[in-house]
């Protein structure tokens, strides 16, 4: 009754991929899960390659996969297993009602909630930014007394990437929510929800709809689904484009759920609150972790264990005193280069990628750790998403791209 | 011609002090600060109001003076003063000899030191080490410099002071052996004009040194380098101090919600020096774990550094006011006009101020006495006042928000809540400032970047390190047009997060990784503020 | 995260990073526009105490403790304990209403009411008639429910009219006031699932509530003393090799974690050691090939399963699901639709009922809309929400399970 085909450990993206791929191949899987991750920060678009490794903008995802170098986590996942990846990604979100959209050929632009424009890969429809780039008119929405979006910010930075040349005009939504607790945007994606909140929104903004116009709106579409925004794109007659967002992001926890959604489906057992710290390992083979919560632990069987634990932030490698980083779960070798002159740079917002950021688990060409000499440490056992080394999510603009590609691959092992 | 009778070149403690002392005996003195104020000695301290304990052993004459002004102090800006008490502990393997001089070098210099047991000293504070073998309560406090350095300003301000922040000294203007006036240089203009005077004092700390050589003179002093590591939680309620000779890393001040360790001391050449390595933080931490064992789980938000201004006199040209700082009247090398004030610690700073006015003023023709002992830096806010604005205050933010403010401001903060609700919005929300204090504070004439407006209200220094208030306040600010977020919000967002990084850079492990992962995840991902444009 | 003895739910909240999943996760400040949500309450007041000791955050009474952010914090922070110990330090200086006292106090009442001649009986009409007379509303207890009824006998007699088989292999019962008062054929359930194991079911006169209902209520001293009297039993039978266990799961998530994150005592963390939750217990008795599967056919109805928040705290998975499912053969589904919306006594409270049913709402869909005979739960206040929205029949998996033995099956 305990074992299982597969162990996931982890419930970040690359977690919930790796745990869906392989029920998809109907294997019993089991995935352990402490805390939501990195979804109430995470915008929930995927990031292939936004920026090369001199920081210049990558104009096509697809060639710039061709050209990382050989530590990178996509050398070793491949770029047909990058290519099926996506595939994969973009048939099940249509099946799940919230279609992504995208090529690995050509690099989108999605807004942020600052004003400033970023590269990614695929995107929810609502998300679509290249929409901006031919319009004549962007009507800039923002929410009256919401804490996390400022339309006059907003105002003062894009034009700065979309054009100076473009008319652009502002316009103060009224949720007419009043009372209580500071206004964020996920309490404006509730009430967007809701039959009185949509229809509210759209009876106040279709006055600003007209031929050449694109809305721009925080993300407040809705937190299931894209019902909310295909609805409004069809009420105001004009294309609609959200924001990223201050957490917690709208897009994200629509992400999150969908994925979990599936997995529900598919049965696959989800244990929540739990702390993967140990394993049971014979030789080569891993036949166990030891996980459990604040009074014993229990050992999780399977065939093969994908540990998609995170990095620094999710505490899947840790590094109390410096130069001691540790992969907490099968202990695997950590690189981290902790010399003080390299290990941060000057700037927090550098024109270099991170040291830190780099730090992970080096693997081979399967996914599986190996050791200083190359040698694989345990055969079963495949390392996914941030814990991987030799790539600064951050600065590349590549997370969930490594993530879904990575959680991929080793599920389909 | 802008004119003062006294120029006075610093903004820190002993600056603000003497430009208080000066205002209140009706003399008409001005500040000039080359950035913003309190950003030098005065905020890179452990913020200690000593009891004066830690020189019951070695200098009696500095503890006495200690105690005294402590207890002063406390009087005059009770806002600024936790009174925290503190304790000193002497651990397994300390000198037990050290323990009887000291407790009889407090009793000779006039500071209760109250005996506990171990046992009640891990009673009232539990997280200290179980190696604790002796405990003293002492009269120690945590004192905030910025605010008290503010409210000294607030106070001068009364009496007619006046301040000029982002004002550098460029030059001495001498005619005939004599000063006359001050060149100066406006940060962000550029912009260089003459201030007159009759009498010029230099009060820039460890920056003396540079000053008096604008006059030609030479000041011997050595900026020496503290570093101080800021946790992100209360580890004791009472200040700790570690029972033996002292050394670095050997205190712990409680500072609201959190708690700094310190302190080292490293010789440097430039008092802008405030960088910090892995080795200095690992200093001052192999000391403290003696003390508090699990200190290396806790979260460190950020370390610091400040340069003491320690003077050394190359033979006998200073007249010494007082042991640990000195007051040079240049008059004595042949430039009449000018005098210098060097050296002390914070604790200090109020009677340092006092004996150089004290010398100064007669040269004036003055001859009022001293009176900032007696009188308090700025009124309280009542209570009453307090009460009726509660409602429209986060919880754990009125109080916060009346030391912060003063009455004037407060006062004015609370009118804009009833007014326009919408400024009860909560910008920072780990130290609970509002929007109305953030546009109270952003509309002074002293506010140029959002740094000089943290520094008033304390945004972005709590546990989320500005993660969020970042944006909040830069959006925020970007309304006022005498800030520079008006012209370049998005750069200002930045560089509010830089000035941060600069203190967690050198921490980067354990927990303060996590949080700087979060703020790359958010402000470079899904702010996209580093990255380029499309081709 | 393991907690050390020192690491007090208080020192949890060092790690709070202010990421935002707890209040992204909390079914009450979806609920409710006036809640500010858990990060304000607890983590982040903790740190402000130092600037105000008379202070008070006004939506302090918002939190039911369901435990969603704790599991929701990616950064290990005791958020809803935070939250319980905050709400203490307010009752210390303020008075509790009457209505408080009372749902704080449900076993000092059943206890009375059991001693009096009929006075069971008698609270029951009572009960029912202050309903329809709207004095439950007066009393600021939620008017529409049907207060929980007594049972005519309470567990703890039944049990002593059992006839046990005697075995060498022993646990140790805890009831919990619901079932033993108002839903005893639960723990008479799990003394025949433990017989057909082989199993000799013992039971604790000395046992008193886990103290949920009094930390809820801000009644944390009280709490704290009833959690020194279990913690001493549990030891006593830890001492002896025999397991306690525990088919609510509030109780069990109470004396497993929740007495050591709030009262951070050595002699807690150890006790926890020996306490399980019924299906957990009935899980590791299956790991050691102990478990009989003798089990009668497969029946036609269809069930659906509702996993109480306390039982996801517990890192256990849902183990009763889980074992229905695939040992036994059920037909049964998740329901996986996130709080009911009860969370103990929260439920009761008239001023927090209108939250409750909206917390509540889409289990209550997801209920309609299955198609199921009967819903599974393994938390007694749960069961009690399912039957107030839904009228659904319900029942506590370890009645599923005694069903399904060939020995107690009458069908």
């Amino acid at each position: 009754m305990s074992k299982s085909d597969v162990v996931v450990i982890g419930s970040g993206f690359a977690g919930l991929i790796a745990a869906l791929v392989s029920a998809e191949k109907n294997k019993k899987v089991t995935l352990l899960s402490y805390g939501a991750g990195t979804f109430p920060l995470n915008s929930g678009v995927v990031d292939i390659m936004g920026y090369d490794e001199k920081g210049a903008a990558v104009a096509s995802p697809a060639q710039a996969l061709a050209t990382v170098p050989a530590e990178h986590p996509y050398k070793k996942i491949g770029i047909p297993s990058v290519q099926d990846a996506v595939k994969f990604f973009l048939d099940f979100t249509k099946k799940e009602g919230l279609p992504f959209v995208g090529s690995l050929d050509k690099q989108q632009w999605i807004v942020t909630a600052v004003g400033t424009m970023k590269p990614t890969c695929l995107v929810p429809e609502s998300m679509q930014g290249n929409q901006c780039f031919d319009a004549a008119e962007i009507v800039l929405v923002g929410v009256k007394d919401l804490k996390d979006y400022y339309v006059d910010l907003v105002a003062k930075t894009l034009p700065d990437w979309l054009g100076k040349d473009k008319k652009y005009s502002t316009f103060t939504l009224d949720s007419h929510i009043t009372g209580g607790r500071d206004l964020t945007t996920l309490d404006v994606a509730r009430w967007m929800d809701t039959e009185k909140g949509f229809n509210d929104a759209v009876s106040q903004l279709k006055s600003q709809a007209g031929s050449g116009k694109v809305f721009i709106v925080p993300a407040i579409l809705g937190t299931k689904g894209n019902e909310v925004y295909t609805k409004l794109v069809a009420a105001l007659g004009c294309p609609v484009v959200e924001t990223t967002g201050m957490p917690p992001s709208t897009n994200g926890l629509r992400v999150r759920d969908m994925l979990l959604d599936a997995l529900r489906k598919h049965g696959v057992e989800v244990v929540e609150n739990i702390k993967a710290h140990g394993s049971v390992v014979d030789g080569k083979i891993c036949k166990a972790v030891v996980a459990g919560g604040e009074v014993r632990d229990k050992k999780y069987e399977a065939d093969s264990f994908i540990l998609a634990t995170g990095g620094f932030y999710s505490g899947g490698i840790t590094m109390r005193d410096f130069g001691e980083a540790n992969e907490v779960v099968f202990g695997l070798p950590v690189e981290a280069d902790c010399v003080e002159e390299r290990w941060v740079n000057e700037q927090l917002f550098s024109a270099e990628k991170q040291t830190f950021a780099k730090a992970g688990v080096r693997t081979d060409a399967s996914l599986r750790a190996v050791d200083e000499a190359g040698n694989c440490v345990l055969e079963n056992v495949y390392v996914v998403g941030r814990n991987l080394s030799g790539y600064d999510f951050c600065f590349e603009h590549s997370g969930n791209g490594v993530a879904l590609s990575s959680a991929y691959k080793a599920a389909m092992a | 011609m802008e004119k003062a009778t006294v120029v006075i070149i610093g903004g820190g403690a002993t600056g603000v002090g003497i430009l208080r002392d000066l205002s209140m005996r009706g003399v008409d003195a001005l500040l000039i600060e080359k950035r913003d104020m309190v950003n030098g000695a005065s905020s890179r301290y452990h913020g200690l109001l000593h009891s004066g304990a830690r020189y019951a052993v070695k200098d009696q004459e500095a503890a006495k003076e200690c105690i005294i002004e402590n207890t002063i102090l406390r009087k005059i800006g009770t806002s600024c003063v936790e009174a925290t008490e503190g304790l000193f502990v002497r651990l397994d393997g300390d000198d037990p000899e050290f323990e009887q001089k000291w407790v009889a070098g407090c009793a000779a210099s006039g500071i209760k030191a109250i005996q506990i047991s171990p046992e009640e000293a891990r009673r009232i504070e539990p997280n200290l080490s179980p190696k604790l073998v002796a405990a003293y309560r002492v009269p120690d406090a945590a004192i905030d410099g910025f605010r008290m350095s503010w409210q000294n300003v607030a106070s001068a301000k009364r009496y007619g002071g006046r301040v000029k922040t982002y004002t550098e000294a460029v030059g001495v203007v001498v005619e005939n052996g004599v000063v006359k006036g001050i060149n100066v240089r406006d940060y962000f203009t550029k912009e260089e004009y003459v201030i007159g005077c009759d009498m010029l004092v230099n009060a820039a700390g460890p920056w003396c040194g540079f000053v008096s050589e604008l006059a030609g003179l030479e000041v011997n002093v050595k900026p020496s380098k503290g570093t101080l590591i800021a946790f992100n939680q209360r580890i004791a309620s009472r200040v700790v101090n570690r029972l033996r000779k002292p050394a670095d890393g050997d205190i712990f001040v409680p500072h609201g919600s959190i708690t700094i360790l310190g302190t080292s001391s490293i010789t440097i050449p430039d008092p802008e020096d405030t960088s910090t390595s892995w080795d200095e933080v690992e200093n001052l931490m192999k000391t403290g774990v003696q003390v508090f064992e699990r200190l290396r789980d806790y979260r460190i938000l950020r370390v610091f550094a400040g340069s003491r201004p320690l003077y050394s006199a190359s033979g006998d040209t200073g007249r010494n006011a007082s042991r640990g700082f000195v007051i040079l009247d240049h008059e004595d090398e042949g430039l009449k006009g000018m005098m210098t004030i060097c050296g002390g610690k914070f604790t200090t700073y109020r009677l340092m101020a006092e004996k150089l006015c004290d010398k100064l003023c007669p040269k004036l023709g003055n001859h009022e006495k001293c009176r900032t002992a007696e009188e308090a830096l700025v009124p309280e806010v009542p209570e009453a006042e307090k009460k009726a604005a509660r409602k429209y205050f986060p919880a754990f933010g009125v109080n916060l928000a009346a030391t912060r403010l003063g009455t004037e401001r407060f006062g004015n903060v609370v009118k804009r809540m009833e007014e326009k609700p919408e400024t009860r919005e909560v910008i920072c929300e780990c130290e609970n400032v509002t929007l109305a204090e953030l546009e109270e504070i952003a509309a002074l004439p002293t506010s140029h970047i959002i740094s000089d407006v943290r520094r008033r209200t304390r945004l972005g220094m709590g546990t989320c390190q500005g993660n969020f208030c970042a944006l909040r306040s830069a959006a925020a600010l970007s309304r006022f047009d005498n800030l520079e977020a008006s012209k370049d919000p998005l750069g200002q967002m930045k560089g509010f997060l830089q000035a941060r990084w600069k203190g967690i850079r050198p921490v980067m492990a354990g927990k303060t990784l996590r949080e700087t992962e979060m703020t790359r995840g958010l402000y470079e991902l899904v702010f996209n503020v580093n990255g380029g444009r499309p081709e | 995260m393991k907690m050390e003895i020192e690491e007090r739910a208080r020192d949890s909240a060092d790690n709070c990073l202010a990421c935002t999943s707890c209040i992204a996760n909390c079914p009450i400040t979806e609920a409710e526009r006036k809640y500010k949500g858990p990060k304000f309450v607890g983590p982040a007041h903790n740190r402000m105490h130092f600037s105000d000791a008379n202070d008070v955050e006004n939506t302090l009474d918002f939190c039911s403790n369901c435990k969603n952010c704790d599991i929701t914090c990616p950064s290990g922070v005791s958020v809803s304990t935070l939250n319980m110990l905050e709400r203490a330090k307010y009752y210390r200086t303020h008075p509790h209403s009457q209505r408080d006292q009372m749902l704080a106090h449900g076993e000092d009442m059943a206890k009375k009411l059991d001693s009096i001649p009929l006075g069971k009986t008698f609270a029951n009409l009572g009960m029912s008639i202050g309903k329809a007379f709207g004095v439950l509303d007066m009393m600021g207890l939620a008017g529409k429910r049907d207060m929980p009824a007594y049972a005519p006998k309470y567990f703890m007699d039944m049990f002593k009219e059992i006839k046990q088989t005697s075995y060498p292999d022993k646990v140790v019962f805890f009831p919990g006031c619901y079932i033993n008062a108002n839903d005893p054929e639960v723990g008479v359930a799990f003394v025949k699932v433990m017989q057909a194991n082989h199993i000799e079911v013992l039971v604790d006169e000395n046992f008193v509530c886990c103290g949920s209902p009094l930390v809820v209520t801000g009644y944390l001293d009280e709490a704290e003393a009833n959690a020194h009297k279990n913690v001493d039993r549990i030891k006593y039978w830890q001492s002896k090799g025999y397991p306690v266990v525990a088919c609510c799961t509030s109780c069990s998530l109470m004396l497993k974690q929740e007495y050591a994150e709030l009262f951070s005592q050595q002699d807690m963390v150890d006790a926890a050691k020996n306490v399980y939750d019924a299906f957990e217990y009935l899980e590791i008795l299956e790991e050691q090939g102990k478990l009989s599967h003798d089990f009668a056919g497969k029946k036609d109805k269809k069930y659906l399963y509702h996993a109480p928040c306390h039982l996801r705290a517990q890192a256990i998975g849902l183990p009763a699901y889980k074992m229905l499912k695939d040992m036994v053969g059920i037909e049964i589904e998740n329901a996986d639709a996130g709080c009911c919306g009860m969370s103990g006594n929260y439920g009761f409270k008239k001023e927090k009922y209108e939250i409750s049913m909206k917390v509540g709402e889409e289990l209550f869909k997801k209920i309609k809309e299955s198609g199921a005979n009967e819903v599974v739960c393994d938390c007694g206040t749960c069961r009690m929400q399912i039957v107030h929205a839904t009228h659904a029949k319900v029942c506590h998996p370890i009645q599923l399970l005694a069903k399904a033995y060939k020995r107690f099956n009458k069908q």
